[in-house]
C-alpha cells in the first residue's frame, strides 16, 4: 500500500469568530514529495499548516494519515505521528547552545537521572553533518545567523526522525546562496524518504523546489498542480483570481534626471564597509545588490545614523549631513523602512492609526498642544485611502493585518514625514503577490514625484525590476554598477559572488 | 432585550479599567456586607480616601514608567527622602514655599539621577533603583538622625489645608486628582506619552523611528521622582512630622496598584484611572483588614494575597 498518501485531507473547515480560514479544503500529499502550498496573505495557508502541527483542531472534515483518520489534538500529539513545523518566526533558545535547542523538551537522561550532555551532543553532531552544516553542537545559537538558525530548527526535526516536515515560510529571511543551500538540504531529506510540505511567497523558489503545488486562495482549495506542466503566471492567476500583467510597473521615461541629492564620498565604516562613493538624484530609484555581509546593511544603518560613520563625507543637496542619531537623519529628510517590520517597524499591538501617525504627531495637536484626536484620524484616513491599506477600521491593530498591509502601514508612517531620501530595506519580505504590485508602483510613483529611492531586497528580480541603477556591493565595496536593463539575474548574480572592487577590476583592465 | 444587554456588556469590557472596577465593587461589598456600618462611615471612607491619596498620586508615574518598559523600586525610598528633608528645611527656618520646593527638586533629582545612571552605565531601572532605594533611605535615615523631625512651625496654608480637607475631602486627594488629571493628559493626549508608549510597545522600532530612548528615560523618571515627592510633602502635612519610617513598602503597594489597574508589566499599555483605582482597592483592602481585626502580621499576608486575587479576577474578567 505504499501508494496511499501520506496526507489526506478531506473536506477541511476552520472557522475563527465568523470568518471561515478554511473551507471545505481536499487535497492530498504524496509520500516523499516537496509539495509546496502557496497562497496569497489569509487564503488559510497558515491555518492549515496549524491543523497539521496539532496547534488547531479542523472544526469539520478530517485529516488521514497513511490512510487512517487521526486527530491531532496539540503539537505533542502531532510530533508523536511524526509531523513536525519549522515556523517563520523560529523558536530558539538563543542563550543555549545548538545540542540544547535541538533537545529541548525531549533531553536524554543518563541512568542516575542526569541529562546526559555527551549522548546529546553527538546525536547533534551526527544530524549536523547529515546537514553539512559548519557549526559545533556547542555553539551558541545567538552567535548563529539566519540560515544556521533555520538549520537548528531542522536539526531538531530530523533528529525527532519526523516523516512530514512543514516548513513555513523558510526563506523569508534567507539570501541566495543560503537558499541554495536550503534547497540541497531538503532534496537531500526527499532523496530520505522525508515528506516535505513547502509553504512559500516566492514563487520562483517554489518552482525550483516543489514536485507539486497547491493554490489555496480565500480559504478555498484552488489545485494542486505539477511543477512540470504548470508556469509561474498560471499560478500566480490561481492564487489571485486574475491575470498579473506585468511584474514591474513601467518606468516613465524622465525628459530630463532630477538634480544630484545625494552625495556618497569615500565613507567609511570600520570594519564592514567601504570606502564607498556613489551619488543618487532626485526621481531615481538606486538599487543595492550583494550577499550577507555585503556592507548594505550597514550602508542603510549608517546613512540612517543608526551606525556611526568612522571617516567620510555624506553630501544631501550639496550641504555636509552628519547622521548622528536616527532623529538627525529624519530631521534631515531621511526615512527607512527597516527589513524587519515586525522587530524595527511597527508596534505590533497598536493601531493602525497610532503607528501611522507617530512620527507626525507634533503636527496634529490641538491649540492646547494636546493631540488632536481627528486630524491623526485624518491623517490615517489619507494614508489608508492612498496606500489601499485593507481594513474595516483604522483602530484595528496592526498585528492582525495580513503581511502586506502591515508593510503598507509602515510605508505610511514614513511617507507622512515627506521624506526627500527614501531607504527601503527588502520591502516586500514576507508580502503577498497582489501587495508586491502596490508598493512597486508606489515607489514609481514616489520616484516621479521627486523622492529618492534607495532600496535593496532579499529578492534579486526586485532589485533588477525597480531600480534605475544597481549598485554591486560586495564585502563593503561597489564592485559593479548596472544601468536598468544593463544586467540579466545571472549577471548580476556572479557580480554579487565575486570580491574585486571595482576600480581595481578597471585598473587591471586597463593593464 | 438581552442584545442591548450584550451590546452595553461587551461596551463595558471594552474599557480597560474593567476588571479593576468589578474587583473594588465587590470587596466594598464584602465589608460592607461584613463590618457594616463601621466601613461605610464618613470618617473611615477619608481614611482610606487619604490612604488611597499617597498610593494613587504615585500610581501616576508608575503607569508611566510601565508603559514605557521601565520600573522603579527606590519610590517608597525617594518619598520618605522628600518627607525628611522638606522637614528639615522647615526646622531650619527656610519659608514654607521655599522648603515645598527643596522638597519636590530633590524628589525630581532622585528620579533623574535614577534615570541618568541607567542610561550611562546601561543598567537596567530596575538594577539601578535596586540600588539607590537603599541609598536614598540611607540618606533619609543620616538626615533625620533616624528620628521623626518635628521641631518646626506648623502654621502654615501646608499643614492648615494641605493636611486637612477642603470641601469635605481630603486634601490630599484633590492633589492625587489633579496629578491623575496631568498624568492622564501626558499619557494619552501628548505627543510625549504616545511615544513613551512606543518605546514599551517596541523599543527597538521606537529606536528606528528616531525616539531618544535615553531622553525619553531619564524625563520619565524624573516624573516619577517629582510625584513621589509630591506624595512626601502631603504625607508631611498629615503628619505634621517628617517621619523616616513612612513610605516603607510603598513601591510594592504602588507597582501593584497600576497592575491591577490593568497596566502591562511588559510596557505598552496603561490607564491613569486604572492605577487609581488600583490605590483604592489597596488601600480599601488594607482598611477592611484592620476593621475585621486581622492582626497586624496576618494582615501583611492577607494582603499579598488579595493583591494577587485582585489581579487574577481582573484579567479573569476582562476575559470573560
Amino acid at each position: 500500500m505504499t501508494d496511499t498518501p501520506l496526507i489526506q485531507l478531506d473536506r477541511v473547515s476552520k472557522r475563527f469568530g465568523g470568518v471561515a480560514a478554511l473551507d471545505q479544503v481536499s487535497f492530498e500529499i504524496r509520500r516523499g514529495e516537496i509539495h509546496a502550498v502557496v497562497g496569497e496573505n489569509g487564503a488559510g495557508k497558515s491555518t492549515l499548516m496549524k491543523l497539521l502541527a496539532g496547534v488547531h483542531e479542523p472544526d469539520d472534515g478530517e485529516i488521514r494519515l497513511a490512510g487512517r483518520a487521526v486527530r491531532l489534538r496539540n503539537p505533542r500529539e502531532a510530533r508523536r505521528q511524526g509531523i513536525s513545523i519549522v515556523f517563520q518566526e523560529l523558536n530558539l533558545f538563543p542563550h543555549r547552545t545548538v545540542a540544547a535547542n535541538v533537545f529541548a523538551n525531549r533531553e536524554r537522561m543518563s541512568r542516575c537521572g542526569w541529562v546526559n550532555r555527551s549522548a546529546m551532543r553527538e546525536a547533534t553532531r551526527r544530524v549536523l553533518s547529515e546537514l553539512d552544516a559548519r557549526f559545533l553542537p556547542d555553539a551558541l545559537v545567538g552567535s548563529l545567523d539566519i540560515g544556521e538558525k533555520q538549520l537548528v530548527e531542522i536539526a531538531r526535526t530530523l533528529e525527532q526522525r519526523s516523516q512530514l516536515i512543514i516548513l513555513d515560510e523558510p526563506n523569508s529571511a534567507l539570501n541566495e546562496p543560503e537558499s541554495q543551500r536550503l534547497f540541497t538540504i531538503v532534496r537531500g531529506m526527499r532523496d530520505r524518504g522525508i515528506t516535505i510540505i513547502y509553504v512559500s511567497h516566492r514563487l520562483e523558489e517554489v518552482f525550483a523546489i516543489a514536485d507539486r503545488i497547491t493554490v489555496l486562495r480565500d480559504g478555498r482549495f484552488q489545485g494542486t498542480y505539477a511543477t512540470a506542466a504548470t508556469t509561474i503566471p498560471q499560478i500566480i492567476a490561481a492564487m489571485i483570481g486574475r491575470e498579473l500583467d506585468s511584474s514591474f510597473p513601467q518606468r516613465t521615461k524622465t525628459s530630463s534626471p532630477g538634480d544630484i541629492v545625494l552625495q556618497v564620498r569615500e565613507l567609511i565604516q570600520v570594519p564592514r564597509l567601504g570606502p564607498i562613493s556613489f551619488s543618487a538624484r532626485a526621481g531615481e530609484i538606486v538599487g543595492f545588490a550583494g550577499l550577507e555581509g555585503s556592507g548594505i546593511d550597514e550602508l542603510f544603518r549608517v546613512l540612517f545614523g543608526l551606525s556611526p560613520m568612522t571617516s567620510g563625507q555624506i553630501l544631501v543637496r550639496g550641504e555636509a549631513y552628519h547622521p548622528n542619531s536616527p532623529l538627525a537623519a529624519m530631521r534631515g529628510g531621511w526615512a527607512l523602512i527597516p527589513e524587519s517590520r515586525r522587530e524595527q517597524g511597527l508596534m505590533m499591538d497598536w493601531s493602525i492609526a497610532r503607528n501611522a501617525t507617530l512620527l507626525v504627531l507634533d503636527k496634529l495637536l490641538s491649540a492646547l498642544g494636546l493631540i488632536d484626536k481627528r486630524a491623526v484620524h485624518r491623517t490615517t484616513d489619507h494614508y489608508v485611502r492612498r496606500l489601499g491599506i485593507a481594513t474595516d477600521s483604522q483602530n484595528k491593530k496592526v498585528v492582525n493585518l495580513s503581511g502586506g498591509n502591515q508593510q503598507k502601514v509602515l510605508l505610511a508612517k514614513w511617507l507622512a514625514k515627506e521624506p526627500a531620501i527614501l531607504i527601503l530595506n527588502d520591502p516586500t519580505r514576507g508580502v503577498d503577490v497582489g501587495a508586491k504590485w502596490e508598493i512597486y508602483e508606489l515607489c514609481r510613483q514616489l520616484a516621479t514625484q521627486g523622492m529618492t529611492i534607495l532600496m535593496t531586497s532579499s529578492e534579486i528580480e526586485e532589485i533588477l525590476g525597480l531600480s534605475d541603477r544597481v549598485f554591486v556591493l560586495s564585502k563593503g565595496k561597489v564592485v559593479r554598477e548596472f544601468q536598468h536593463g544593463e544586467a540579466t539575474k545571472v549577471e548580476l548574480l556572479h557580480a554579487m559572488a565575486s570580491s574585486v572592487p571595482l576600480d581595481l577590476a578597471a585598473s587591471h583592465a586597463r593593464a | 432585550m438581552t442584545g442591548e444587554r450584550g451590546a452595553g456588556w461587551h461596551r463595558l469590557r471594552g474599557i480597560d479599567e474593567i476588571g479593576v472596577l468589578v474587583a473594588l465593587l465587590s470587596v466594598c461589598g464584602l465589608l460592607w456586607l461584613t463590618v457594616g456600618d463601621q466601613f461605610v462611615r464618613p470618617s473611615n471612607l477619608l481614611q482610606i480616601a487619604r490612604q488611597a491619596s499617597s498610593y494613587g498620586i504615585m500610581s501616576v508615574g508608575m503607569v508611566l514608567l510601565l508603559s514605557m518598559g521601565e520600573i522603579d523600586l527606590s519610590i517608597g525610598a525617594i518619598l520618605t527622602l522628600v518627607n525628611i528633608v522638606t522637614a528639615v528645611a522647615l526646622r531650619e527656618g527656610m519659608p514654607m514655599p521655599v522648603a515645598v520646593l527643596v522638597g519636590l527638586l530633590t524628589g525630581a533629582g532622585c528620579g533623574f539621577v535614577n534615570g541618568w545612571l541607567g542610561v550611562l552605565l546601561r543598567i537596567p531601572t530596575i538594577i539601578v533603583t535596586l540600588g539607590t532605594m537603599s541609598v536614598f533611605r540611607g540618606l533619609a535615615l543620616v538626615l533625620s538622625e533616624a528620628t521623626p523631625v518635628s521641631n518646626f512651625s506648623k502654621e502654615s496654608v501646608l499643614f492648615d489645608l494641605g493636611g486637612n480637607t477642603l470641601l469635605g475631602v481630603p486634601t490630599s486627594v484633590w492633589v492625587m486628582l489633579v496629578v491623575a488629571l496631568s498624568g492622564h493628559l501626558l499619557l494619552q493626549h501628548s505627543v510625549f506619552g504616545w511615544r513613551a508608549q512606543a518605546i514599551g510597545s517596541n523599543a527597538q522600532a521606537a529606536l528606528f523611528s528616531g525616539i531618544p530612548l535615553p531622553r525619553y528615560r531619564i524625563a520619565a523618571m524624573t516624573i516619577m521622582g517629582l510625584v513621589s515627592g509630591i506624595a512626601g510633602v502631603m504625607e508631611l502635612a498629615f503628619l505634621q512630622s517628617g517621619s523616616p519610617t513612612t513610605g516603607q513598602g510603598y513601591e510594592l503597594f504602588v507597582i501593584a496598584s497600576a497592575i491591577i489597574g490593568g497596566t502591562a508589566l511588559a510596557g505598552g499599555r496603561g490607564t491613569v484611572a486604572g492605577g487609581i483605582l488600583g490605590a483604592l482597592l489597596i488601600a480599601v483592602i488594607r482598611n477592611g483588614l484592620v476593621l475585621l481585626e486581622f492582626s497586624a502580621y496576618w494582615g501583611t499576608v492577607v494582603t499579598g494575597v488579595v493583591i494577587i486575587a485582585a489581579v487574577a479576577i481582573g484579567g479573569f474578567v476582562k476575559k470573560q
